[in-house]
């Protein structure tokens, strides 16, 4: 059977056996193992790239004439290695965290992890917008237990609004996008070039803001709320899913639906990415100063991940071959960045109890590692050099002259100033400030918890001298 | 094999007066059992045979028609058929231990008679190819169904019973007058016959005057708006057994009523687009479905709030009919077997937990989830088909529903369908969130029978069986639809 | 002119029906609805000059038996009816001592 139909397959399996394994102990050992044989996978399918690339395998017919239908290509490929390796890291995480944190009901943990982390597999591997909706509503059902896993009436309360917004989008904005795309252009498969022959510019508009609004994991506002109720889940899974797994599923769905259901042409043709640049824009000077007024670490995060995911988008949206080769280098460089602010807001979190940043004070005489590597992730965030961040925004501002739309050069360099003056305050006040309040826990870093998030600060560090490699690969393979 | 039209009737009817004379609960209970067991099979069979050899006539007493009476059973017969002896099998299965409880025990072997009569009366309709024969029919269902509602426990079913009396006997009456007025026009009450008789150059007034009855007639039994009160009252003083079984069947018979009377017997002048009441339909039951969709949200009694979800997918079902598209009847068709399964499925889960409780609010269902693990996910699956998600029934019902509304170019129905859609989620989620995160527990619930859980199973199942492999539902009524609109084979 | 009498008739049972607060008016109400339109198939299917269907040699015009049969069953159909609406009507005095509507409602 096809490989990647058997991914799929046997992470299903795997939830199976974390449901009927009773000795809570081993669900974490096994929940990593799982994760591991997934990423053996990927690499297996990297290694057999050549003969699987746009092999089309259909599965199940569920509508007449639309199946349930797998296949890969380069822009998946990529996502994929990033998703699943992640995963691996997050799940030694996880483990620590679960047990220092003391939650209980691990196997309700791991097993909706799991489905989660299938929904993005096979969101990754559809090769038609009936599949990814297939799996990206399986998505928003097997995360909401894990939004709610505290169980609290803050969790309920921002479960509920979590679920509505998304559910809701996706009922009202992109059922009908895809079914109305069905209609004009008979078939919902992802071509290269578009799958529009003959359209007038109305319905093109109105798909374009049905797809913007109803892809709402990409977080444009106004439908991003749901993105910071979210975050009153576990730090795994605040850092997997709410900055890999969800967020970058919906930019992900939202570019290949731009690239290959709209197709470059159409959209440049009939105008109407500027009605996606205007939206993208509006979020990312929106959020970012959001963000500036919240406290609470986890949520000015969030924001934060608002904003740059809209970077993504609007650099798609501008439609110049740098841009996109940015939007993918992002896509990459904002998962590894994000998830080790996560990681390390967690282990802030656990290890001292601090929730916000106006209590971060002289942080780095307590966890010396775990701010080191919050400023790695924060200077990739802001984008300076040395690290990747600087690249991928060094090619979108490549692509904005490239569009000579020269009106967005204000919108990223105001983005930038805004995103250093809140991410600046947390390291300055962790490293020079004097210490306010007395922190609780142990005095020393626990490593296995660390652990994980020093392996990602060093690939991390390490990407930024072999980029050329990636982009080199984007670039012949994609553009 | 060309008596099983017959049979499909003859069986229970010949039962029920036998059951009369026995007058024994338990050998009433075992014997419907076993008849709607045994019409079942037959039914299937009957359905497998039409399916490959076209429609089956059966004429009664060996007269002739259009002098005798005839039964025909084409796709569409069957498969309304198929899906109303299923429910009934399934609600009897799953409601005996109810009865036994909430009905006077000297009442239970009229109770089960009544069942097998109107399950005749719905067979009948849905078999008979003479329209008088249809009335006839019709009145067994609803003589029956008045009954089986004054049944229930609550001081108002006897009250609620003779205003649903009423309300019945009134759209019957309709009907049987637009009945005489074709009968004088045309000399013929033989279907088939009457849809060659009515030709399309004259309308004369009196036609349209049985179109106007035949209208208010179908509009009362399908709950159409304004015509819809008598549905949520009624539902709530039944006894929660029988608001299973016709939430899943006596709703889905005005649509077949509707179906045959509008598109096969008129099917010449086509009246729905010649007087644009095509249009008035389409405007009323989009009210109806944002009215009802909004009381449903603020009920806090459950059995109320999906009797208003009910009446909500019963006015989608119209409206996808009032299209007048293929793809329009091929979802109303679709729709009409999912959400029977749906409908019938949540209605059982509250008649089965809930025995004694007359008003069974959301609270009532705290904690459930830990009490009842199973049982609950079935439930759960139940919902998430009402919601429409994907892999569900609920999702393909929607897909065919939203696209056909949006190839007649209707974008603000098709917005009004979605929206409404959505907020089914806000009065299903308060039930989920209860069950799942309610930290107190009800102890009040009943212990659900092995047979009653196996039938929420099975219904869960099908409702994910037919998320994905529609060929039975899509398949049929595509064909069905094909049939009407291109009328190849009648 | 006749059919209009007889509207007026269909006409006067619903008003009844829906107006009326007693139950057992509402019956009768039901009752002359019902009526109203048996007297319909009547007048629809009289035929002029004609006997009542036996064979003969001499009267070639017959009478249309078939709208009495009709009329017949729906006269059954109409009795079966009645008695369950009145038994219904007998179970809900003795439940709530009163069969005024306006009363009941208020219950």
């Amino acid at each position: 059977m096809n490989i990647l139909a058997s991914h799929i397959l046997f992470l299903s399996l795997g939830i199976f056996i974390i449901n009927f394994l009773r000795k809570e102990k081993f669900i974490g050992l096994v929940s990593i193992l799982i994760s591991l044989v997934s990423l053996t996978y990927v690499l297996y399918i990297v290694n057999m790239q050549d003969s699987l690339i746009n092999q089309k395998i259909d599965l199940i017919n569920i509508i007449p004439g639309i199946p349930l239908s797998f296949s890969l290509d380069y822009l998946s490929l990529i996502f994929l290695v990033i998703s699943n390796s992640l995963w691996l890291m997050v799940s030694i995480f996880s483990e620590k965290y679960l047990e220092l944190n003391k939650y209980e009901n691990k196997s309700k943990f791991y097993i909706f992890f799991t489905l989660s982390m299938l929904a993005t597999n096979g969101i990754i591997y559809s090769s038609n917008l009936l599949t990814t909706f297939i799996f990206y509503e399986l998505l928003t059902i097997a995360t909401y237990p894990l939004v709610t896993f505290k169980g609290d009436h803050k969790s309920i309360i921002n479960g509920k609004r979590y679920l509505y917004y998304l559910l809701g989008t996706s009922i009202i904005f992109f059922l009908p996008a895809i079914i109305l795309t069905h209609i004009t252009a008979g078939t919902l498969d992802y071509k290269i070039g578009g799958v529009f022959t003959n359209y007038n510019n109305t319905t093109i508009y109105i798909l374009v803001i049905l797809f913007l609004f109803g892809i709402a994991k990409s977080a444009i506002m106004p439908f991003h709320k749901w993105l910071p109720s979210a975050m009153v889940a576990p730090t795994p899974v605040s850092a997997l899913l709410h900055a890999v797994a969800v967020v970058k599923s919906g930019v992900f769905i939202l570019l290949k639906v731009m690239l290959f259901i709209f197709g470059i042409d159409v959209l440049t043709a009939s105008g109407a990415n500027i009605i996606i640049i205007l939206f993208a824009s509006f979020t990312i000077i929106a959020s970012s100063i959001i963000a500036l007024s919240k406290d609470n670490i986890k949520l000015r995060l969030a924001y934060s991940t608002i904003g740059q995911l809209s970077y993504i988008v609007l650099a798609t949206a501008i439609l110049a071959p740098y841009s996109i080769l940015a939007a993918i280098l992002h896509l990459i460089f904002h998962a590894l960045g994000k998830i080790i602010l996560f990681l390390s807001a967690g282990i802030i979190a656990t290890q001292t109890g601090i929730k916000n940043v106006s209590e971060m004070n002289n942080l780095s005489s307590k966890l010396p590692i775990t701010c080191l590597l919050m400023t790695i992730g924060a200077i990739i965030m802001v984008g300076l050099p040395p690290t990747v961040g600087f690249i991928s925004k060094w090619y979108l501002l490549l692509g904005i002259v490239e569009s000579e739309k020269l009106y967005l050069l204000f919108v990223i360099i105001l983005s930038t100033l805004l995103n250093a003056s809140y991410y600046f305050p947390m390291i300055y006040k962790a490293y020079f400030e004097k210490e306010k309040f007395s922190y609780k826990g142990s005095s020393c870093e626990n490593m296995i918890l660390a652990f994980p998030v020093i392996l990602i600060g060093f690939i991390a560090v390490f990407i930024f001298f072999k980029t050329d490699f990636i982009v080199k690969f984007i670039t012949e393979q994609i553009i | 094999m060309n008596q099983l039209p017959v049979l499909v009737l003859v069986l229970p009817l010949l039962v029920a007066p036998i059951l009369l004379l026995f007058r024994d609960n338990r050998y009433a209970y075992n014997m419907s059992l076993g008849v709607s067991f045994l019409n079942l099979l037959l039914i299937i069979s009957l359905f497998q045979h039409v399916y490959e050899n076209g429609n089956m006539l059966y004429e009664l007493g060996s007269w002739e028609a259009p002098i005798g009476i005839r039964l025909n059973a084409d796709l569409l017969s069957c498969y309304f058929l198929l899906l109303m002896n299923f429910m009934s099998l399934i609600c009897l299965i799953a409601g005996h231990k109810n009865v036994k409880s909430q009905i006077e025990d000297d009442n239970i072997y009229l109770f089960y008679i009544a069942w097998l009569l109107c399950n005749v009366g719905f067979s009948g309709i849905i078999l008979t190819n003479d329209i008088f024969n249809l009335f006839v029919f019709l009145e067994i269902s609803s003589l029956a169904s008045y009954f089986l509602i004054s049944q229930g426990n609550y001081k108002a079913s006897s009250l609620a019973a003779i205003q649903y009396l009423f309300i019945g006997s009134i759209g019957a009456v309709f009907i049987l007058f637009a009945i005489g007025i074709l009968y004088a026009n045309t000399g013929t009450l033989n279907m088939s016959d009457l849809s060659n008789k009515i030709i399309n150059n004259n309308i004369s007034l009196s036609m349209s005057l049985s179109i106007a009855m035949f209208l208010i007639g179908v509009g009362i039994k399908t709950a159409l708006f304004p015509l819809h009160g008598w549905l949520v009252r009624t539902y709530t003083y039944a006894p929660s057994i029988i608001v299973s079984y016709f939430s899943g069947t006596s709703t889905k018979i005005g649509v077949y009523i509707l179906l045959r009377i509008f598109l096969d017997v008129f099917h010449s002048i086509n009246p729905l687009e010649h007087y644009e009441l095509a249009q008035l339909i389409l405007f009323l039951s989009l009210i109806g479905v944002l009215l009802s969709t909004l009381y449903a949200v603020k009920q806090i009694e459950v059995k109320k709030m999906l009797a208003y979800s009910s009446v909500a997918q019963l006015s989608y079902i119209i409206l996808a009919i009032a299209l007048l598209t293929p793809e329009g009847l091929t979802a109303s068709l679709v729709h009409v077997f999912n959400h029977s399964i749906i409908k019938t499925g949540l209605f059982l889960v509250v008649t089965i937990l809930f025995i004694n409780n007359k008003d069974v609010s959301i609270d009532d269902f705290s904690g459930l989830g830990s009490k009842y693990p199973v049982l609950m996910s079935a439930f759960l699956l139940l919902l998430l088909g009402l919601i429409g998600l994907p892999l569900t029934s609920g999702f393909i019902s929607k897909w065919y529903l939203v696209s056909a509304i949006l190839q007649s170019d209707y974008w603000y129905i098709s917005a009004i369908v979605l929206v409404t859609s959505f907020m089914t989620l806000f009065y299903v989620w308060l039930l989920i969130e209860k069950i799942y995160f309610s930290v107190s527990v009800n102890h009040d619930s009943s212990i659900p029978t092995i047979s009653q859980s196996l039938c929420i199973y099975l219904l869960a199942a099908i409702t994910i069986y037919l998320g994905i492999e529609t060929s039975l539902t899509f398949g049929i009524s595509d064909q069905i639809s094909t049939n009407f609109f291109y009328n190849t084979n009648k | 002119m006749i059919f209009i009498l007889n509207m007026i008739l269909f006409l006067l049972g619903l008003f009844i029906i829906v107006r009326e607060s007693n139950l057992i008016k509402k019956v009768i109400g039901l009752n002359i609805f019902q009526s109203s339109v048996f007297i319909f198939y009547l007048i629809a299917s009289k035929v002029e000059g004609g006997v009542p269907p036996i064979l003969n040699d001499y009267q070639l015009v017959y009478s249309n038996p078939l709208p009495h049969v009709l009329i017949l069953t729906a006269i059954v159909v109409s009795i079966a009816t009645t008695s369950l609406a009145l038994a219904l009507v007998i179970k809900i005095k003795q439940k709530y001592n009163s069969i005024e509507e306006n009363e009941l409602d208020k219950i």
